[in-house]
């Protein structure tokens, strides 16, 4: 048996001979996107184009850590954050599912950093989870049309997250300055991806590359 | 005909600039933009827009308010829609529904012209079409032909889109009169998120229709809901009210599923007919119906009318129409001791006491016959109003968990308890002033006295159901489906119950009558917007797309598709064992389970030992329930001193997880239990080759002594760090290799090049299923059921009752021990070739159930049946002679066996 960590197969940051594929990449070549190389994913790259009412993008390349633990030590990683509740910094955000159950959203390269930091304990899920968010003046409408959750500015404002059932899927959702994101079984990624197009399709909702979902600090970060 | 329209007032919602074409019955018709299909027809002269339910006869606009079901048409193929709340559209097709061969011409009208001499009263086809038995079938499909409201057409297929939306509101108004629009006001004017919902073309309810002063009202009630923020859904109607106030409102090819934490019911009342003779011919008009015509679109809806009232509605349209220019006759008033000054003032002679007997026509309605004490007059007119004062919409009350309550003193049900966020507002909550009288029973006459418009259910039919012995309103609903129909009592209940008063000698006031239960929805609904959009949730494996374009054929195995065979199970089957074959099991559950208690957890939840567990190693185990019962199994391997990593089956995997997180809350062990179930693809390499190809892709030493059978490593392979279980379902030499989602294409890919020399082969589901038979491995849910028990399972090595903690399902099976097996899970193989299909009987030398087949294949490899089946245990000795039943009727022999039919000592699993 390997002394490293016994689980750390399940991260694909050292699956260095390999190219890491989300679960929309052929949605997105059919869709007129190129695939671009990018920290060892295969990445979107789809053509600018002005801002639509609703966009979609893909970021099933972030990173994602499971972290579980003691509400005490939950709360020391977390800075204490109410339960729903996440917050960003320097790009990656930490969200509070639980009082024993915490995420961690980063980009890619920083994924096993931070899960050498946190210890024990910690998951990644970078493959557990597809990414999508949903952005655009009328992503509200999109996810209304999704969901049964209620996320209204008043009750689920921006820096809010929770778990719940998003086309008909397991989801973890959180609002990202207006934008969702959706968090759902890599296994279910695909449909989700073509769920949450057609029901934007009346508002005019169209597929981004990721760093029009992300701002661009974030994504150098 | 020339769309006849009176001049133009202020509150018309029709925009006479703009012209609307559209068809009836395939002729080109139009009206203008604001119209109904109904009124655009009517002003062109169409009275007859239906036939009714069951006797087919003539039906014209009654309400004009979506209440009755007289002007159900087809519009564009979809049948079933109100005429008289739905706009015209350019070029919509509007056809009749039930009427043969046309409308005017309806042959089936001769089912009520025979009505008495045929018998064909309420309940005729239970008593008529039981004879002789074997011709139902034929009479079914004439009754079906004969009675309904339109026909699905089986070959249309959706060409719109639908879409459904959920909404969260603070509060949500059902209804668009002036109590809803007060409340919505009032509670936007607060700072509350407030949504109306109303199903008319116009807000205000009567308001919109009564009069200078009342539209002042409604403008500044406009206003101030506007001002408010108020949004408001129009044309839209609530569909019902379900559980913790879910309310779906439809709104064109929408369906919002609104979740108010408040919701006003706002619904008004509904005006209600009169009981008399023909009342249900074209002509006969509800007072409001007649006051949408003339005041929303200025259609002067006869010549001559007669008002027959028992309530001040019916004065109140009298002096509306009179001041429109038409000459009303007369109104006639059941009640003696109402005020009818305003009416003679306007010119109009009033009959006070009078109540109507029987309309006159036989297309159309042509005069009316009303009577005092035994004295009858007759008055000319082509329009008769009626109006039986109302009653207050309380559907919605009682569908989301309220209940209501007689009130002798408005004459009416009202709301009593309501649940909680439910509020009540205006007449629906009860109005003393609409109430009017409750009219006095329907005289007797001979022709047809219509109750229930909806089902054409007269009170003769009632009647002859209290005399039957259905001696309630519950009961004679069921049997003459009274309040059954598309409004669902609306327009029916408050009479029917009066007849059935009337016939029982009870209470006049339908106190003890009771109410039926008003069910959604609230209107004929489409599927198509009950469906929406679909969702269905599909799982792919990381390579679906790889299988589909290499032939696989997908299908679906439990949320995910997997692939059946790529075309030659047997080719598959066949390069497993000669060589190498590649699965893709990522479906399987997969589990971590950590923590310093984690062998103690497992210990616990397992009938086997994982404590003693040395690591790098791999163990298969079941999991029981409290009873015994084998609920589902997998394999666990040790990673680590706390740290295991468990397998489930495919569909067992939230199951699990939640068995397990269940179970470490009672036990409150410092364990974590994490899903990785997406997180890892999973592929199984197997066949005499797969160390070989293997180890290509791998510095990890395969040596059968480096790393033995049952084995568990850490290897990179293809670059990628896996997780590689050395096990075999399929009965070869095999590595089960689990590895990130995300580069699950790539090391397939690597996987099948690697092989390319051994000719590898991808085998799907069918051909695993056939290598798993060989060795006799069960699958769970198919060769166990929720009875089946490790012991009696043929599994009784897994059980260690010398376990010194105690495990689930641990007494249940000591109890079985104690007891002794009944049944015995045992292979057979077959005598003659034939394979049986799973799920059939075996049988006793008699023909007797003697026991199942739970598997059954033909194994190439072996050249014959195989399977797997539960028999008593007298019948399960090695060699034992079975007979299995066929469909057809023969029996296939059969022998017990309990040994693996292939490689039976595991020779080439350890190989």
């Amino acid at each position: 048996m390997s002394s490293e960590h016994p689980f750390a197969f399940l991260s694909p940051a050292a699956a260095t001979g390999a190219e890491l594929r989300t679960p929309m990449e052929r949605n997105h070549l059919a869709a007129g996107a190129t695939l671009q190389q990018r920290d060892g994913w295969r990445v979107a790259e789809y053509q600018p184009r002005d801002e639509p009412p609703a966009w979609i993008a893909d970021l099933s390349h972030h990173g994602k850590l499971d972290v579980r633990g003691s509400a005490g030590w939950i709360d020391e990683l977390t800075g204490t954050l109410e339960l729903g509740r996440a917050n960003s910094t320097s790009g990656v955000w930490t969200l509070r599912l639980s009082p024993t159950h915490a995420i961690v959203l980063c980009s890619f390269d920083r994924t096993a950093e931070l899960a050498a930091r946190i210890g024990d304990g910690v998951t990644d899920m970078t493959c557990g989870w597809a990414a999508i968010v949903l952005g655009g003046e009328a992503a509200r409408d999109v996810f209304m049309r999704s969901s049964s959750l209620d996320v209204r500015e008043q009750r689920f404002p921006s820096g809010a997250c929770m778990a719940g059932s998003v086309m008909r899927c397991p989801s973890i959702v959180l609002n990202d300055e207006g934008r969702f994101w959706v968090l759902c079984g890599w296994e279910l990624g695909e449909y989700m991806w073509e769920a949450l197009q057609d029901a934007g399709l009346n508002i005019g909702i169209a597929p981004v590359s990721a760093t029009v979902a992300l701002p661009a600090a974030e994504v150098a970060a | 005909m020339a769309d006849e329209r009176m001049a133009s007032r202020t509150g018309e919602l029709i925009d006479r600039s703009d012209q609307v074409s559209f068809t009836w019955e395939g002729e080109p018709a139009s009206g203008f933009k604001g119209d109904t299909i109904g009124s655009a027809l009517f002003a062109r002269g169409t009275r007859v827009f239906s036939r009714s339910f069951k006797y087919h006869r003539r039906r014209g606009l009654m309400c004009c308010a979506g209440q009755c079901p007289n002007c159900l048409v087809e519009v564009d193929g979809v049948p079933a829609v109100r005429a008289c709340v739905t706009p015209i559209e350019e070029g919509m097709s509007v056809r009749h529904i039930n009427a043969w061969p046309s409308l005017q011409r309806d042959f089936l009208h001769l089912v009520g012209r025979l009505t008495p001499s045929f018998g064909m009263q309420v309940g005729f086809y239970y008593k008529t079409f039981i004879h002789p038995r074997r011709a139902w079938p034929l009479y079914e499909k004439l009754l079906r032909n004969a009675a309904g409201l339109g026909r699905l057409d089986p070959e249309h297929r959706r060409t719109e889109r639908f879409d459904k939306v959920h909404r969260h509101v603070d509060v949500l108004v059902i209804g668009g009169g002036e109590a809803g629009l007060e409340a919505a006001a009032e509670a936007a004017e607060s700072g509350k998120q407030v949504t109306l919902v109303d199903e008319g073309l116009a807000l205000g309810g009567q308001l919109a229709w009564s009069g200078p002063s009342a539209r002042a009202r409604l403008d500044a009630l406009r206003e101030r809901v506007s001002e408010a923020g108020v949004e408001i859904l129009q044309p839209a109607y609530a569909g019902g009210v379900y559980e913790g106030l879910l309310v779906p409102v439809y709104q064109g090819r929408t369906m919002h599923r609104f979740r108010p934490a408040e919701l006003v019911i706002a619904t008004g009342s509904i005006e209600q007919p009169l009981v008399f003779g023909n009342n249900d011919l074209p002509g006969v008009m509800l007072a409001t119906g007649a006051r949408r015509l003339v005041n929303q679109f200025r259609i002067m809806p006869g010549e001559q009318a007669v008002v027959v009232t028992s309530s001040d509605e019916g004065i109140a349209a009298a002096l509306d129409l009179a001041d429109g220019g038409m000459n009303v006759a007369a109104v006639a008033d059941s009640r003696r001791d109402a005020d009818g000054s305003r009416v003679e003032d306007a010119g109009i002679e009033y009959l006070a006491g009078y109540q109507p007997w029987q309309a006159k026509g036989s297309k159309a309605v042509s005069g009316v016959v009303v009577t005092r004490d035994g004295k009858h007059r007759t008055l000319d007119c082509d329009l008769l109003v009626m109006s039986g004062g109302s009653v207050s919409h309380t559907s919605f009350i009682t569908q989301g968990g309220g209940s209501i309550r007689y009130d002798r003193d408005q004459r009416r049900y009202v709301p009593d308890a309501l649940p909680p966020g439910m509020r009540v507002v205006g007449a629906a909550a009860g109005s003393a002033a609409a109430a009017g009288a409750v009219p006095a029973s329907a005289p007797k006459t001979m022709c047809k006295q219509v109750v229930c418009f909806c089902e054409d259910v007269t009170t003769k039919d009632i009647a002859l159901s209290l005399d039957e012995g259905f001696r309630s309103l519950e009961l004679a609903k069921r049997y003459t489906t009274v309040t059954m129909g598309p409004c669902q009592g609306r327009m029916c209940h408050r009479n029917a119950g009066l007849v059935i008063a009337d016939k029982l000698g009870l209470d006049a006031d339908a106190e003890r009558v009771g109410v039926t239960t008003a069910r959604p929805p609230h209107h004929p609904t489409s599927f198509s917007l009950l469906a929406a959009r679909g969702y269905e949730p599909v799982k792919r494996t990381s390579t679906h797309h790889w299988h589909a374009e290499h032939g696989g054929k997908m299908l679906w195995a439990g949320d995910w598709k997997r692939p059946y065979d790529y075309g030659d199970a047997d080719s598959e089957a066949a390069a497993v064992h000669a060589s190498l074959g590649l699965i893709d099991v990522s479906t399987l559950g997969k589990l971590i389970v950590r923590g310093p208690d984690a062998a103690a957890f497992l210990e616990r939840i397992y009938p086997n030992r994982f404590g003693d567990m040395k690591l790098a190693r791999v163990r298969y185990g079941i999991v029981c329930g409290d009873d015994g019962s084998i609920v589902d199994d997998g394999t666990v391997a040790r990673l680590s001193e706390h740290e295991y990593y468990v397998t489930t089956t495919s569909s067992g995997a939230g199951g699990m997880e939640q068995w397990f997180t269940w179970w470490n809350a009672v036990w409150k062990m410092d364990v974590q239990i994490v899903n990785v179930t997406s997180t890892l693809a999973a592929f199984n390499l197997a066949g005499p080759n797969a160390r070989t190809a293997l180890a290509k892709l791998t510095e990890f030493d395969l040596s059968n002594e480096a790393f033995p059978y049952l084995g568990a490593g850490h290897a990179t392979i293809a670059g990628v760090p896996c997780l590689v279980l050395r096990i075999g379902f399929v009965g070869e030499l095999g590595y089960e290799i689990h590895l990130p989602t995300a580069a699950g294409e790539h090391v397939w890919e690597q996987l099948m090049e690697a092989g390319e020399e051994f000719r590898v082969k991808p085998f799907g589901l069918e051909p695993q299923r056939v290598l798993r038979l060989e060795k006799m491995h069960v699958i769970i849910g198919q060769d166990t059921n929720a009875e089946s028990n490790p012991l009696e399972a043929a599994m009784p090595w897994i059980v260690k009752l010398d376990k010194e903690s105690d495990w689930i399902g641990r007494y249940a099976i000591e109890w079985y021990k104690q007891r002794g097996n009944r049944l015995a899970l045992v292979g057979w193989e077959g005598g003659n070739g034939k394979v049986p299909k799973e799920g059939t009987q075996v049988v006793g030398a008699g023909g007797e159930p003697a026991g199942r087949i739970t598997s059954s294949r033909y194994s190439h490899r072996l050249g014959k049946a195989i399977g797997i089946a539960w028999v008593p245990v007298a019948q399960a000795e090695e060699g034992t002679a079975i007979l299995i039943s066929d469909p057809s009727g023969a029996t296939i022999p059969a022998t017990i066996t309990h040994r693996p039919f292939y490689d039976p000592d595991g020779e080439r699993l350890r190989s």
